[in-house]
């Protein structure tokens, strides 16, 4: 009976949602955690990555420029980037449009709204790792009515990693 | 016995999820921020400098508008009003860019006679700028120049009068007939459309290229002074044996032709 239970308690930790995947014999647990906020899972818990990003000034029509971005690993175990989202445009101001702003198209590794980077960001000697990602912007035709306006984007950076 | 296989591993799975320092598990993070993106705007006109006036051509310069550094107006509107500030523009003018040395240069062409105010909006793309402050030029002329024709034509020294097509400026074309080895010789006037002895320039003296064909062409160029209409030599050329001869004056663009035939 006691054995039993062992089996019955494996079989429900699967179902709650902890995708598990083997190799080599080894067991991994896969927990995703989106947004800013942070994730929790029974196996440990996880940091959502802290993203800085430099403002743009002075942007005009066709311009095509990169944006620094720093990305920093505050978890206690390594991460390695693998994307960048530009998730949303926001005008902030009249004449300007959520199409003004978007990622270069002709820069490499650049699909659509995703740009793909591989920094790793991995602990050494008790300092926090972080990168500088420079990322590739367009702006497009703006129009005449968004001279001296201005948009809010946001930018959202995706990283897989492994805990000991 | 299949349904064995498959819970030990799972049950090894679930039991290293469970214990915190004994699984090893592999984590999707992700971080989000936002920032924003401030627009530029191509600004205000710089105030145009006079460079010089010929009759109803004005040159002006003016230091180049950007939007980024390095980045210049792609070109320019000037307008020209009867005042300072205000009014209805009189007349309007596309000026392209870039800069050339640190300014635009642009010839605005066809003003009117009289006193005007010049002010330039630059323009990049879609964008517009604002208007800069005005400067006053005065046209001198109210015919516009608009190319050159032959006068005191000769043909071995006695006056002719040619048959002359086409528009002035562009392919105003003249003949006159010779016998052999004739000498043709013409002098080059500046005139209006109307073909009326217009000034070219008030300020410069104009010097005009002259190519030949037949033999004995000469001079290589003629000029004509500052607030004057004629030149003051005339071209010659001859006819070689039975062959054709011509004169024909290039400037300011314009091209101007006498053949004797």
């Amino acid at each position: 009976m006691k054995h039993f239970t062992k089996r019955r308690t494996a079989t429900v930790a699967v179902a709650a949602g902890a995708a598990v995947a083997m190799t080599g014999g080894v067991a991994y647990a896969f927990w995703n955690t989106t947004g800013t906020g942070s994730g929790s899972a029974a196996a440990g818990s996880s940091s959502p990555l802290t993203v800085t990003v430099a403002g743009i000034t002075g942007l005009y029509p066709q311009q095509k420029t990169t944006v620094a971005v720093t990305v920093a690993n505050t978890n206690s175990f390594p991460v390695t980037l693998s994307s960048v989202k530009l998730d949303s445009v926001t005008p902030t101001g009249t004449g300007c449009t959520a199409t003004d702003v978007s990622l270069d198209s002709t820069a490499g590794g650049v699909s659509g709204a995703t740009y793909t980077v591989t920094n790793a960001l991995t602990k050494a000697g008790g300092a926090t790792p972080s990168a500088i990602i420079n990322v590739p912007i367009a702006a497009g035709d703006l129009a005449n009515a968004c001279q001296g306006s201005g948009h809010s984007f946001s930018l959202t950076f995706t990283a897989s990693g492994q805990s000991s | 016995m299949r349904k064995r296989q498959l819970l030990i591993p799972l049950g090894i799975a679930a039991g290293l999820a469970v214990v915190p320092g004994v699984a090893a598990a592999a984590w999707q993070v992700s971080g989000t921020n936002s920032a924003t993106a401030a627009v530029s705007s191509v600004g205000t006109g710089a105030q145009p400098t006079v460079t010089s006036v010929a009759t109803s051509t004005v040159n002006l310069r003016w230091a180049p508008s950007t939007v980024a550094s390095g980045v210049e107006a792609g070109s320019y509107t000037v307008n020209y009003y009867a005042a300072a500030t205000g009014g209805t523009a009189q007349g309007s003018q596309t000026c392209s860019g870039p800069s050339s040395a640190g300014f635009v240069n642009c010839a605005i062409t066809s003003v009117a006679a009289g006193t005007h105010f010049f002010g330039v909006t630059p323009k990049y793309r879609n964008w517009t700028g604002l208007e800069g402050l005005r400067t006053s030029a005065t046209a001198t002329a109210s015919n516009a120049t608009a190319g050159m024709i032959f006068s005191n034509v000769t043909v071995n020294g006695t006056s002719v009068t040619p048959t002359c097509t086409g528009t002035i400026g562009s392919t105003y074309s003249c003949a006159v007939s010779g016998g052999n080895n004739d000498i043709l010789r013409a002098n080059v006037v500046f005139v209006n459309s109307s073909g009326t002895p217009t000034a070219f320039s008030t300020t410069s003296t104009s010097t005009i290229p002259i190519t030949y064909t037949g033999k004995n062409g000469t001079p290589a160029s003629l000029t004509i002074a500052a607030n004057g209409t004629q030149s003051t030599a005339q071209a010659r050329t001859d006819k070689n044996g039975s062959n054709s001869g011509s004169i024909t004056a290039t400037f300011n663009g314009w091209t101007a032709v006498i053949t004797i035939n």
